[in-house]
């Protein structure tokens, strides 16, 4: 159990990773605001002993991704939200915001091991690990995100 | 493209509302907070009063049981045990001057169990065979930072420069197999919790637990993983795993070793055994 300096500091490094995959779960900052103050409630509740910081970063990538999946299923969530009820973040770069776009117009299935292999840069296996998706189907979406997100920007 | 994505996420930050909510959560949690304890470590207490019979309470104590699937976030086994908690002034001035810098956490590297031990100041175990099985060395790297290598692993956590936990970790090598180890302590200034437990790294397919008693009357928890896999030639493979866990009066230990190819399983387990039989 984490004491509170500790959870203090563990939220100030991780809330803006735990946010960042909940909105590319979702798409919709409310529920991934959502699902971040669920995780960061877990955390503060857990009884785990964490062994290092790469063990408590892995736990709140998985506890976050399981926090999404039970959001989603949530009867009165409505399961998509349409790109323009989204208020995403701002970007003065034109560059940014197309990359950002191009992102969240991405299926969802590419989104998250997308933003856990470029941006926390975990191997392919461990996002496999993380997701419970076998490396070969991470290796894939990843493949395909790619393929789509480079047509994407081309055609912009 | 990892670099652009980079750049893009960085300027993506949670709102400064939730950052607010999620800082004073611990405040409106405390109360609640403050009264959980674990029901299991409830019950070992209230025996260990009712009861008043060492012999009894230590055996109690040393009992562990598995959860299979239900770490968080994880689908592996999730090993539970409770044990008494150590008192800070057991503990070295070394450890103690050492805690006082102020650092969440640090791990440090020595070259043996024993003289991990004085560094800590307490005597975890004493245990005949590993001393004269050839240590492995491992590493520990946190981001960014160098990596740290050394036979015996010690990692301590502090809370409000004062030690709360002393985590070992070392591995070894013979013949037959090789014996990854892992002991926790927790400091009774620090820490209510007497309980312990640690997820499993792989979630097995099939799996058997068995209590092994040692020669001295430890009672140990013996869980068996096996685990279909494909080898690098395509054929089947069943990937066997060995983990044995067991709390005594100070510190939970957990002991792992799996079947590598060529080793026979039989040999693994005997290996292992002979170890926990070594435990005094």
């Amino acid at each position: 159990m984490l004491t509170e300096r500790e959870y203090t500091q563990a939220a100030e490094h991780y809330l803006d990773m735990v946010y960042r995959i909940a909105l590319n779960w979702f798409r919709h900052p409310p529920d991934a605001e959502d699902a971040a103050q669920e995780v960061m409630l877990r955390l503060w509740r857990t009884d785990t002993d964490f062994q290092s910081e790469a063990h408590l970063r892995r736990w709140l990538v998985r506890v976050t991704v399981n926090e999404c999946k039970r959001i989603a299923l949530r009867p009165w969530r409505s399961r998509t939200a349409a790109l323009e009820d989204c208020d995403g973040p701002v970007f003065e770069d034109r560059e940014k915001r197309e990359l950002f776009d191009a992102v969240m117009e991405l299926p969802g299935k590419y989104r998250v091991p997308l933003y856990l292999y470029y941006y926390e840069g975990y191997a392919v296996n461990e996002v496999g690990d993380l997701l419970g998706l076998r490396p070969s189907t991470v290796q894939t979406r990843l493949a395909r995100g790619r393929e789509k997100l480079k047509k994407m920007l081309t055609e912009e | 493209m990892r670099e652009k994505y980079k750049e893009t996420f960085d300027g993506v930050h949670a709102s400064q509302r939730l950052k607010t909510e999620v800082m004073n959560m611990t405040r409106e949690e405390n109360a609640t907070r403050k009264h959980r304890i674990p029901a299991a470590a409830l019950v070992a207490a209230i025996l260990v009063i009712a009861l008043a019979g060492t012999a009894v309470a230590e055996g109690l104590l040393g009992r562990v049981s598995v959860s299979p699937g239900t770490s968080d976030g994880g689908s592996g086994h999730t090993f539970h045990g409770n044990f008494q908690t150590v008192p800070l002034e057991s503990l070295s001035e070394e450890l103690l001057a050492y805690s006082k810098s102020g650092e969440w956490q640090r791990t440090l590297a020595f070259d043996s169990w024993t003289e991990a031990e004085e560094f800590i100041g307490v005597e975890v175990a004493n245990n005949s065979r590993l001393e004269q099985t050839v240590p492995m060395e491992s590493g520990f790297q946190l981001e960014n930072m160098p990596e740290i290598r050394g036979n015996c692993l010690v990692t301590v956590t502090n809370s409000q420069h004062l030690p709360a936990s002393v985590r070992m970790k070392a591995d070894y090598h013979d013949d037959n197999a090789d014996i990854h180890i892992f002991a926790v302590l927790k400091i009774s200034e620090k820490t209510m919790d007497t309980s312990f437990s640690i997820g499993n790294a792989i979630s097995g397919d099939t799996w058997t637990e068995e209590t092994y008693v040692t020669p001295n009357g430890m009672e140990v928890t013996i869980l068996t993983t096996e685990k279909p896999m494909t080898d690098s030639d395509g054929s089947p493979i069943i990937y066997t795993q060995y983990e044995a866990s067991f709390a005594t009066n100070n510190a939970f230990f957990y002991l792992r070793s799996a079947v590598g190819k060529g080793k026979s399983a039989d040999r693994v387990l005997a290996a292992l055994k002979e170890v926990l039989d070594a435990y005094e």
